[in-house]
């Protein structure tokens, strides 16, 4: 067997063990019953474990088929209520059983088919516990009850109290719809800035090229922050903060946005160059080889970066709350609603926060949702003989 | 349809790595020129100094008596098909072959009529609304032509084009862009480091090394009377055999002595060695594989030699033999001028006799390499 195999079957040899005595304190606890029978029971939890072990050393040690096979059918049973996690487990006992002369217990494609299974159900669960933590939130925003924190995770009550006052009572939907602005000018103004600046630093050679490309990879590793104090000065007298601050942010997210340009210069260094150089002959220029070429075959880079373009002020705190300072005409949802989790508003509060939350995700994730089908991979298949 | 006239260009990278070297050509027009040379002899490098695609460091190229220098390569009006074809992959083949009319802004009927003309020549009609990945590489070599040849353009560049298919669609293609030439009839220039291309295609080939023009001339000239040993080496498949000897001249009558042999040159080669006055001298001779023979052992011109590999092509016999004193000279042989017997004999390890007639030698200069008959 797989040293892998192994450690999970005696990981869930132990893990079963204390399983099972959760379980018997369980039903003893709401049945109240003890004395002998909890005994019995604590005893009879052993059974399995003891039965475990000396399957795992017996197959390890088995020489023939019929020496193994009932080990084998024991330690399957055993497995199979944790199925997802020890079908690999089962797999190599089933392989073991195999390499033996006789009938095969299960074929090559039934073994096969027993891997995948072990990593959907070992993927599934780590999506589950992802997924966690969102339905956590879900539930927050339609509890009703109240509006502080509690200990349990169901609402008793279901309703959309919560929706309703963050819309009526607070200023919600102005700072909503300042990110809204915010995410669309930053995506569609970034876009072009990063995709020109790589199209450039990865078509046009010029001289200090390298050298530019060097400077802004190290002005890159700066914090954005530490240039705050000064952006501040400069933005005030322009009278781009408070309640203009979306303004002077959608400035501040675009201007240095350059700067990232590794990504889709990466991948336009990827299209062959002589695409280019065949459009030149053709009678292209620069800028149609970009958007008639270029910008075609790099749809996915395209798409990301108009998504990071667009997600950057839904999740930007600290300049924005430096440049907003307490204006709430100007406030992004960011800036609005860290307000709400202070040690004054939390417990009146803290539910709205969470619905609030389930309001940002869908602007987010319809973007997503829109542009993901040009997700297209392979675009540049056949364009040139590698 | 347009002449080419490069007048000392130059390429030089970075600063001292001299690519190309004073090429200097005439291309008349409708002529088919193709450079050919071993890789990074600046073949390419000059033909895409034609093209615009590289800066030109010195000299002039011009197009139809302008010079075309400083202009982008879309105004220079040339077409190019580049060795990885360079399909626009996310384009159907008819919008692939469409792309220069479209930005030339050619109403669509016309663009129609020209699309569809050239995919018929090509006999790609029925794939012109597929995408690039979906053609096999004849096919897509095909379209790379289509497009180049919609643009009607003066003078039409070729930049290995047949290096990346096959060898048998390699020899269809080849003999697909005779045809091509005669219906299109405008300039060509074709670059190949491949000689049967050259040879088989060019009106004049140049053949270049190291940046340098080595020769210019008719694939008969090339052939027939190399400027220098590299030429000589280049052209002609397997190559010219190359060894050091003494040319002698008794009595009028000129001999070289090849490993102890003693072969009498006549015909046009002692005449012209004759005009040349050239007296008694140690060079280096040249004789190409398919003008040894076989000899008798007794022959005063035979030449001793050991089989080291027998190579049967079919039609004929490449022999690779190694000479008493450890030169290695390849002799190709007709199957047919041998008998059973005799070809049974020709094993590795066998002694064989080999003789050349007197009036198929190339005769070099040791040091200079040139031709001395040139």
């Amino acid at each position: 067997m797989k040293t892998l195999s192994k450690i999970f079957l005696w990981i869930g040899i132990v893990l079963g063990f204390i399983s099972c005595n959760m379980a018997i304190n369980l039903v003893a606890d709401s049945f109240s019953v003890g004395g002998w029978w909890l005994l019995l029971m604590r005893i009879l939890s052993v059974v399995p474990v003891v039965v475990g072990i000396i399957s795992i050393l017996k197959i390890e040690r088995a020489t023939s088929r019929k020496e193994l096979l009932p080990y084998a059918i024991v330690t399957i049973i055993l497995c199979s209520p944790l199925a997802g996690i020890f079908m690999m487990c089962i797999k190599d006992v089933v392989l073991k059983l195999n390499s033996f002369k006789g009938k095969s217990l299960l074929g090559a494609k039934a073994s096969r088919r027993l891997g995948n299974i072990a990593v959907y159900v070992a993927l599934v669960l780590i999506t589950l516990i992802w997924l966690f933590p969102f339905f956590g939130i879900v539930l927050e925003s339609f509890r009703v009850e109240t509006t502080a924190q509690v200990s349990y995770l169901w609402p008793k009550e279901f309703g959309f109290d919560n929706y309703i006052r963050l819309f009526k009572e607070t200023d919600f939907f102005r700072w909503f719809v300042n990110t809204g602005i915010m995410g669309i000018a930053t995506a569609f103004l970034q876009t072009i800035f990063v995709l020109s600046m790589s199209y450039v630093l990865s078509r046009l050679r010029f001289k200090g090229r390298k050298g530019l490309m060097n400077f802004l990879l190290i002005l890159g590793m700066f914090p954005g922050f530490l240039t705050m104090l000064l952006i501040y000065k400069v933005f005030s007298d322009f009278g781009l903060t408070e309640s203009m601050a979306p303004i002077g942010l959608i400035i501040v997210y675009c201007a240095s946005s350059g700067m990232g340009y590794y990504v889709s210069k990466g991948f336009f260094d990827t299209i062959p160059k002589s695409l280019d150089e065949a459009a030149r002959v053709d009678g292209a220029t620069r800028f149609q080889i970009f958007y008639k070429l270029i910008l075609p075959l790099s749809k996915p880079i395209v798409i990301y970066t108009i998504l990071m373009g667009f997600m950057a002020p839904w999740g930007d705190f600290m300049l924005a709350s430096y440049l907003i300072h307490e204006n709430s005409q100007g406030m992004s949802v960011a800036v609005g609603m860290f307000e709400w989790l202070s040690k004054t508003n939390v417990n009146t509060h803290y539910t709205m926060f969470c619905a609030a939350g389930v309001v940002i995700a869908i602007p987010v994730t319809a973007v997503f949702l829109a542009l993901q089908k040009y997700y297209v991979e392979g675009v540049t298949g056949g364009a040139v003989k590698g | 349809m347009a002449s080419v006239k490069l007048t000392n260009v130059k390429k030089i990278y970075g600063k001292d790595t001299v690519a190309v070297q004073d090429f200097n050509l005439d291309i008349a027009d409708k002529e088919f020129i193709v450079f050919v040379g071993p890789s990074g002899c600046g073949k390419s490098t000059t033909l895409r100094m034609i093209a615009g695609l590289e800066d030109i460091s010195a000299g002039t190229v011009e197009i139809d008596g302008v010079v075309v220098n400083d202009l982008q390569p879309r105004d220079r009006d040339i077409a190019m098909v580049f060795q990885n074809y360079a399909l626009y992959p996310h384009l159907t083949v008819f919008e692939n072959m469409a792309f220069s009319l479209r930005l030339k802004k050619v109403p669509q009927e016309k663009v129609y009529e020209k699309v569809t003309q050239a995919a018929e020549v090509l006999g790609i009609t029925e794939y012109l609304t597929r995408k690039p990945r979906a053609l096999s590489g004849g096919q897509r070599q095909r379209v790379a032509i289509g497009r180049a040849m919609v643009r009607d353009s003066k003078v039409f560049l070729m930049d290995e084009p047949l290096s990346n298919l096959d060898a048998k669609l390699r020899n269809q293609m080849r003999a697909e862009i005779i045809l091509l030439r005669q219906k299109i009839d405008t300039t060509f220039i074709y670059v190949t480091h491949d000689q049967t291309e050259a040879m088989t295609l060019g009106d004049r080939i140049v053949i270049m090394k190291d940046g340098f023009v080595m020769q210019v001339g008719t694939p008969t000239e090339v052939f027939d009377m190399p400027d220098n040993l590299f030429v000589a080496e280049f052209i002609g498949a397997p190559k010219m055999n190359t060894f050091k000897t003494d040319l002698i001249c008794e009595n009028g009558k000129y001999y070289v002595t090849p490993y102890g042999a003693k072969i009498e040159i006549t015909g046009k080669k002692a005449e012209m060695l004759k005009e040349k006055g050239i007296s008694s001298r140690s060079l280096i001779l040249g004789v190409r594989p398919e003008h040894f023979k076989i000899a008798k052992k007794d022959d005063p011109s035979a030449i001793p030699c050991k089989i080291t590999v027998n190579e049967m092509m079919g039609s004929e016999l490449h022999l690779h033999v190694v000479e008493d004193n450890g030169d290695k000279l390849i002799v190709r042989i007709p199957t047919i001028s041998l008998d059973d017997e005799e070809r049974n004999s020709l094993v590795y390890g066998a002694t064989i006799y080999v003789t050349f007639e007197g009036k198929v030698m190339h005769f070099f200069d040791e040091e200079t390499e040139k031709n001395l008959l040139v």
